[in-house]
């Protein structure tokens, strides 16, 4: 069953007096429990994409349902719930926030959607032991090794067991022990727990460990393997 | 104005032009030398309006409270001196002599040829009287009206020979006609209402002028039939013109009547007889004044008796006097007056000669009396000698030669000075608050420039360079601001002068908002100056930021200095003695190098050595001695030191700064140990940090008098609490940020409760929490300002005492009717009219004012001071219920017993609590008799018996005094609505040593049936007894009116204070919009995760509630605090006050802080709800 599912979708930047078409009407469709990189050169516009699958930005035209429902449809409170309960990130530059603990970011998710305390605090400790930091659960991101806070932050996109996770090149900052690290990690939540993961990455070596590679040139697919 | 903090204005104007003049050479230079980065900075403004117009708010608001306060106190003294000057016109000096008795024909001789020697242009002659007036036309009256006969001796003589009764020895050649042109003729403009002039000449016999204010009362107009009464008939007056305010037409709020001296002293039989001399000086009203010491000296010097003078002179010779002035004068708090006035009499000691200047010293009351102070405060003085010069000094000089201009213009200086100080005072909370906001806006400014700033240190930009470009940009928002400041300020002060206005003015006493260029200069420049200063710093606190350490943690928003290790330091100091060396040689250096530019400089820097210098040095020792103060010994050593002299020079404020220091030194020696037993450096900053702010903090609030046993009672002046609530919450705000947890358990116990809003409350409390240095400084704003309006609040509440308990303020009469004239048949006279009804009047009780002195007997002061008797009849002490708070148990044990006591006993009296000295430093000072060694203490009501010798003024020339045992002191309410409390004694008129006194001012204490409202029958009362001059007040609308007033008072200074609350709102704003712009990348991670854009919102809406409500909370509890134990001085004195929290007022005071903070905080926290998450996530 496709998870995600996007049809000629285009989007365009209004920057200045240029209008930059950084989408030209691309489809795809994500199968549950599918791990799909997306490659390209810089500018191609991945990062776009991924923003648009998940609702961050809208789409100037094209159709995107995700688990069944259409994502223009929704209110901004509704996809922003929708975001909460179904949807994890990574970002390549880790997005914590500096003034919470790692754990506190972990819980973060968590008491988005309403879970009580106590409970988000104990998941999230869960979740930074399968990490393995959960030596480091009091510190704060400030006080963390890149390789360590890209860890805190897949903990923080796993914590409420989203159905689908998106990792806008959630290894271009790290060196490529680190790069193994995370990619382990990456690969046994889609193994065991059947998560659907929406990689876009730079690194062969990465794009090797998926099920699936879709290359993008100037705004639209140009393979799908 | 002409003083401010014990400086002249001048020399604070002439500084800050100084100081503009040096900021601009320093800048222009700056300029010419790299005129690009001058052109980096300035560019910088108007890139973006609105946060340069967001600059200028925070910058301004310091300005616009020196401009406000300036202005009032400007405002005041202008009001003061303008009154001063209408009331008196041409008139300098007054002279009447002792006793209220008429000048003898030698004494006027005296006066008239003085007058002719020295610069004098005009004297006029007065007597003068109260009359009840009646308005024929419609039977208006006025029971009081003053009714001047004036006569100005003219050398001309025709009209000398026209005036029969006048006295000719009392011709003088001097006249003001003379000199001036017509029409000032008249010691000042005589003018109608239309403005024509008149002249006291024109008046026909048995024709009056009236002032505006006798005329209003009296519904009169010109034309009009007056009928005065006398003791013996009535005389009808015509009125001739009503005049306008000013000069003798000036009654400072009392109805007064111009006319003739010989029509009125006609119908009083004293023809010839002169009761008062008006004294002009050469030059015009305000010209006159230069000449005042002179003429009054000469005066002086002229009427003394010489044999009496030469006794004084003798006495002092003969006595330790001469040792003990010596010392005096070397004390260093010695006032200005009191060493010009002791000087002029050590040096005629010294040369054993009396020489005139000491006669005219010793003349001078003010000069007398700091003689007199300064010997009895001394232990080494002859027995006896103050009592004998005392007496002297009553024989010395029979007239009694008054400067009133001059006086008058002092007490305008004074007045507005104290003002003006008051306002400083309150509002040095909210500059010094506004101050914060200033390097707040500048350090935030900094943070949105950390990348710009991080490239062009990259290109290669000195850290210096970085400075300058933002001392120049912060200079222009200075200058903007100040600009802006001044205006506003102006603005608010119009405002507050409304306010001003409602609490004091009176149609005599027109306030007229004033604001005088040379307190503009010093508002504007002073505002600039201050604002400069604080951009410099954090323009170089900025230029220190470490990039680095900035952009991975957001905590240290400030680094620290970089170490400089002794040598440099030694060198360094060395190198600033020889400045001046250096910087001649750079001259010569440019020269050979042949650079312009460089040669101009090196020129500018040699001219500005004088004040570069000696600060040059001063940093330099001091960075050599920071360090070793910074190991804590040398403020053990310091500290004690401070404390012990304080206690010696009995003074609060230093023992309390002593105190602190011994604090703070202790806290840094603890950082040493700790670190030398291996502590860790975080825990060692927590414990050390958090013993100074609990110790100090708990130190401060002390109730002031808990250390009293063992310091015995110190002096305190109002800074205490200025520096005791910054002190406190700086220690509150220091203890918490140094204790997270502190902050994250108060916001869990608060906002922390309500549930369902866990993830927004995360980072409302995260980011705030992390943010120690912005956070810590916004509390401290809120908190300081809180403070004082909480303090204010609270002590507003207590003085409702008279409302509530309105008795002990009435003692239960309802009417208080005084009497020009004394009554002798009130009762009958009442039930006589057919307008008073006797059922009416369930009690009538009578006291007789007399005028007298008095001292303490066997006391050390030897003086006698002022001091009123009030003799009662049997129906006051059978029926008042005044209550006392300190009372000797022999005499009973309720106010009941204590009455009746004096009703038994005739020597027996009761006082005023104003003999009594007062703890509190807000207080007016009692220049009255006041009581030796007895301290106001609320825990004993016992009051030690006290004997008094009083002398009454009848009786001042004959010396017979009489003596009365004082065994209570009444409750301090009684007199709370007179500002100025005087002090008196009350006793029984069966008193025999007050039996023959002539009999003069009464009153009369009326209690109605109840159910008849004294407001019908003050009215009728005065039309009745109008022939006695009787004025009858409601005495509860009295209250109210007192009331009102103090109330008007208080809401100008919660006015002026709500500055302040006004900078802490903005500072949120703009820490607001700072965090917005910050955590843009952040706000995009949250809406990722799923925060709805409203969650967004309302998390920085949360995040100013808490950073408000902390702020808030501090300062309503250390206000609060001080509150109670400013009430445990004031219950001290007055009995039966009750603490009460003003809840009301206070939650109004929370309520509407942390609304203004949430507005403030609404449109960035709207502009973070709309932040789009794809866009945010872009940023960096
Ligand atoms: N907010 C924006 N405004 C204008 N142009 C944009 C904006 N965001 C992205 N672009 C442009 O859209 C194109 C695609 O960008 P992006 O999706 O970030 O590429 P990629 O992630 O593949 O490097 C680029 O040319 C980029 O410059
Ligand atoms: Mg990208």
């Amino acid at each position: 069953m496709a998870i995600v599912s996007a049809t000629n979708i285009h989007k365009t930047y209004a920057s200045g007096d240029l209008a930059v078409r950084a989408l030209r009407g691309v489809d795809i469709e994500v199968q549950q429990g599918e791990m799909v990189a997306i490659m390209g050169p810089s500018g191609c516009g991945k990062t776009t994409l991924l923003n648009c699958l998940s609702g961050l930005d809208n789409v100037n035209d094209g159709n995107i349902s995700i688990g069944g429902k259409a994502i223009h449809e929704l209110t901004d409170d509704e996809i922003s719930e929708f975001r909460a309960k179904f949807m994890g990130f990574v970002f390549q530059t880790y997005n914590l926030l500096p003034v919470l603990t790692a754990q506190e970011n972990v819980e973060l998710p968590l008491l988005v959607s309403g879970v009580s305390t106590k409970i988000a605090a104990k998941k999230a400790q869960e979740q930074l032991e399968l990490v393995g930091l959960l030596d480091r659960a009091n510190h704060r991101p400030a006080e963390l090794s890149g390789g360590q806070q890209q860890r805190v932050a897949v903990a923080r996109s796993l914590v409420n067991t989203p159905e689908i996770i998106w990792a806008d090149e959630p290894t271009g900052n790290l060196d490529s022990q680190n790069e193994q690290e995370i990619m382990d990690l990456i690969c046994d939540m889609n193994k065991q727990h059947k998560q659907t993961f929406v990689l876009v990455t730079h690194s062969e070596t990465v794009g090797a460990r998926t099920n699936r590679i879709i290359r993008m040139s100037d705004g639209l697919i140009a393979s799908d393997s | 104005m002409q003083e401010l903090f014990g400086l002249s204005t001048d020399s604070i104007a002439w500084a800050i032009i100084f100081s503009l003049g040096i900021t601009a050479t320093l800048v222009t230079v700056g300029v010419l030398r790299n005129p690009i980065i001058a052109k980096m900075g300035v560019r910088n403004i108007g890139r973006r309006p609105a946060q340069t117009s967001l600059i200028v708010l925070g910058l301004m608001l310091s300005t616009v409270i020196i401009s406000a306060s300036l202005g009032i106190g400007d405002t005041v003294y202008s009001s003061i001196r303008n009154t001063a000057l209408d009331s008196m016109g041409h008139i300098d000096e007054e002279i009447t002599v002792t006793g209220g008795i008429p000048f003898s024909e030698e004494q006027i001789r005296i006066v008239t040829q003085t007058a002719e020697k020295t610069e004098v242009d005009g004297i006029i002659y007065r007597i003068d009287k109260r009359f009840p007036v009646i308005n024929k036309a419609n039977s208006r009256t006025e029971s009081r009206m003053i009714i001047r006969g004036y006569q100005t001796p003219t050398t001309d003589q025709d009209s000398r020979n026209s005036l029969d009764g006048f006295p000719d020895y009392a011709y003088a050649d001097v006249n003001i006609c003379r000199r001036w042109n017509s029409h000032s003729c008249n010691f000042g403009s005589i003018k109608n209402l239309k403005g024509s002039v008149l002249s006291l000449e024109s008046l026909e016999p048995y024709e009056l002028y009236l002032n505006r204010s006798a005329a209003s009362t009296l519904g009169a107009k010109e034309g009009d039939k007056l009928d005065v009464i006398t003791n013996e008939s009535r005389v009808e007056f015509t009125v001739a013109a009503v005049l306008r305010e000013g000069g003798l037409a000036s009654g400072g709020g009392r109805k007064v009547a111009l006319t003739r001296y010989i029509d009125l002293a006609k119908i009083l039989n004293r023809e010839g007889e002169i009761d008062w001399i008006g004294i002009s000086n050469t030059g015009g009203i305000e010209e006159g004044l230069v000449f005042s010491d002179e003429v009054t000296g000469a005066l002086r010097l002229a009427s003394i008796n010489q044999t009496v003078g030469k006794q004084i002179f003798v006495s002092l010779q003969n006595s330790t006097a001469l040792n003990i002035l010596e010392t005096k004068l070397i004390d260093p708090l010695i006032t200005e007056e009191e060493t010009e006035s002791l000087s002029v009499i050590v040096s005629a000691l010294e040369q054993s000669e009396l020489s005139d200047q000491f006669l005219t010293t010793v003349a001078d009351p003010i000069a007398f009396n700091h003689l007199m102070t300064t010997l009895s405060e001394d232990q080494s003085v002859e027995e006896g000698l103050s009592l004998r010069l005392g007496i002297l000094w009553t024989q010395l000089n029979e007239l009694e030669i008054n400067p009133i201009k001059s006086n008058s213009l002092a007490i305008a200086e004074r007045a507005s000075t104290s003002v003006t100080t008051l306002f400083s005072i309150f509002g040095s909370f909210s500059i010094i608050v506004g101050l914060l906001l200033i390097f707040l806006v500048m350090v935030l400014l900094a943070a949105s420039r950390k990348t710009e700033m991080g490239m062009a240190r990259a290109i290669g930009m000195k850290r210096s360079h970085l400075m300058q470009m933002f001392v120049y940009e912060g200079s222009v928002y200075a200058l903007i601001s100040a600009f802006v400041g001044t205006v506003i300020g102006s603005l608010v002060g119009i405002a507050l002068v409304g306010l001003l206005r409602q609490a004091i003015a009176t149609p005599d006493f027109v306030i007229e908002y004033t604001f005088t260029f040379k307190s503009i200069l010093i508002a504007f420049g002073g505002g600039f100056l201050l604002t400069v200063i604080t951009v410099t710093a954090s323009a170089y606190r900025v230029s220190r930021l470490n990039i680095v350490v900035a952009i991975r943690g957001l905590n240290e928003e400030l680094a620290s200095k970089a170490y400089v290790n002794w040598p440099t330091r030694g060198k360094r100091l060395l190198l600033s003695f020889i400045l001046p060396i250096i910087a001649l040689g750079n001259i010569f250096k440019q020269i050979r190098a042949l650079q312009l530019s460089g040669m101009l400089i090196a020129l500018i820097k040699v001219v500005l050595l004088p004040l570069t210098w000696p600060i040059l040095i001063m940093k330099n020792i001091l960075s050599m001695f920071f360090t070793v103060v910074a190991q804590g010994w040398p403020l053990l050593i310091i500290g004690p030191l401070l404390v012990v002299t304080s206690i010696g020079a009995d003074n609060g404020t230093g023992f309390n700064l002593g105190v602190s220091l011994v604090i703070i030194g202790i806290g840094l020696l603890l950082r040493k140990v700790l670190i030398f037993v291996q502590i860790s450096k975080k825990k060692t900053t927590r414990i050390a940090t958090t013993f100074e702010g609990l110790s100090l903090l708990i130190f401060w609030g002390l109730p002031f008098t808990l250390l009293e046993p063992l310091t015995g009672k110190l002096n305190t002046t109002p800074d205490i609490f200025v520096l005791g609530g910054v002190t406190m919450v700086a220690s509150v705000v220091w203890v918490i940020m140094n204790n997270n947890e502190v902050l994250l358990w108060f916001a869990n116990l608060t906002i922390g409760k309500i549930t369902g809003i866990q993830a927004v409350l995360k980072t409302a409390i995260a980011y705030p929490v992390a943010s120690t240095f912005r956070t810590g400084l916004t509390i401290s704003m809120f908190g300081i300002v809180i403070f004082t309006l909480t303090i204010f609040a609270v002590l507003n509440n207590i003085q409702n005492v008279a409302r509530e308990q309105p008795t002990r303020v009435t003692g239960g009469y309802d009417i208080k009717a005084d009497t020009l004239f004394p009554i002798n048949d009130f009762s009958q006279q009442v039930a006589a009219s057919s307008l008073l009804d006797s059922k009416d009047f369930v009690v009538t009780a009578k006291s007789k004012n007399i005028q007298a002195i008095g001292r303490e007997i066997d006391a050390k002061e030897t003086q006698f001071k002022s001091l009123l008797i009030r003799s009662v009849d049997d129906n006051y002490l059978k029926t008042t219920q005044l209550q006392f708070s300190h009372y000797n148990p022999q005499y009973g044990s309720s106010p009941r017993d204590i009455w009746n006591s004096l009703l038994s006993d005739p020597n027996l009296a009761v006082a005023s609590n104003s003999i009594l000295p007062s703890g509190d430093p807000f207080g007016p000072t009692n220049r009255g008799f006041q009581a030796e060694d007895r301290l106001p203490d609320a825990e004993s009501q016992d009051w030690e018996l006290l004997q008094l010798e009083i002398l009454p003024e009848d009786k001042q020339l004959s010396g017979e005094s009489l003596e009365l045992t004082v065994i209570a002191v009444i409750d301090s309410v009684a007199d709370s609505l007179d500002f100025q409390q005087p002090s008196y004694v009350i006793t029984s008129d069966k008193q025999s040593k007050l039996q023959d006194l002539q009999e003069g001012r009464n009153s009369y204490f009326i209690k109605l049936q109840p159910g008849v409202n004294a407001d019908d029958i003050t009215p009728l009362m005065e039309t009745v007894f109008l022939p006695y001059g009787l004025a009858a007040t409601n005495t509860l609308s009295q209250i109210d009116a007192g009331l009102e007033t103090q109330e008007a008072f208080n809401k100008l200074f919660q006015g002026f204070m709500s500055l302040g609350i006004v900078v802490g709102v903005v500072a949120i704003g703009v820490l607001s919009i700072r965090a917005v712009v910050e955590r843009r990348k952040i706000i995009g991670t949250m809406r990722a995760i799923g925060y709805k854009s409203r969650m967004i919102a309302f998390s920085f809406l949360l995040e100013a509630l808490f950073i408000t409500l902390l702020g808030v909370i501090i300062g309503v509890g250390l206000g609060l605090l001080t509150a109670s134990n400013i009430f445990r001085e004031i219950s001290r004195e007055v009995e039966g006050v009750k603490f009460s929290i003003p809840v009301l007022n206070l939650a109004a005071i929370i309520f509407i802080t942390s609304i203004a903070a949430l507005i403030s905080s609404f449109l960035p926290a709207r502009q973070a709800s709309k932040i789009y998450p794809a866009e945010a996530l872009r940023y960096e």
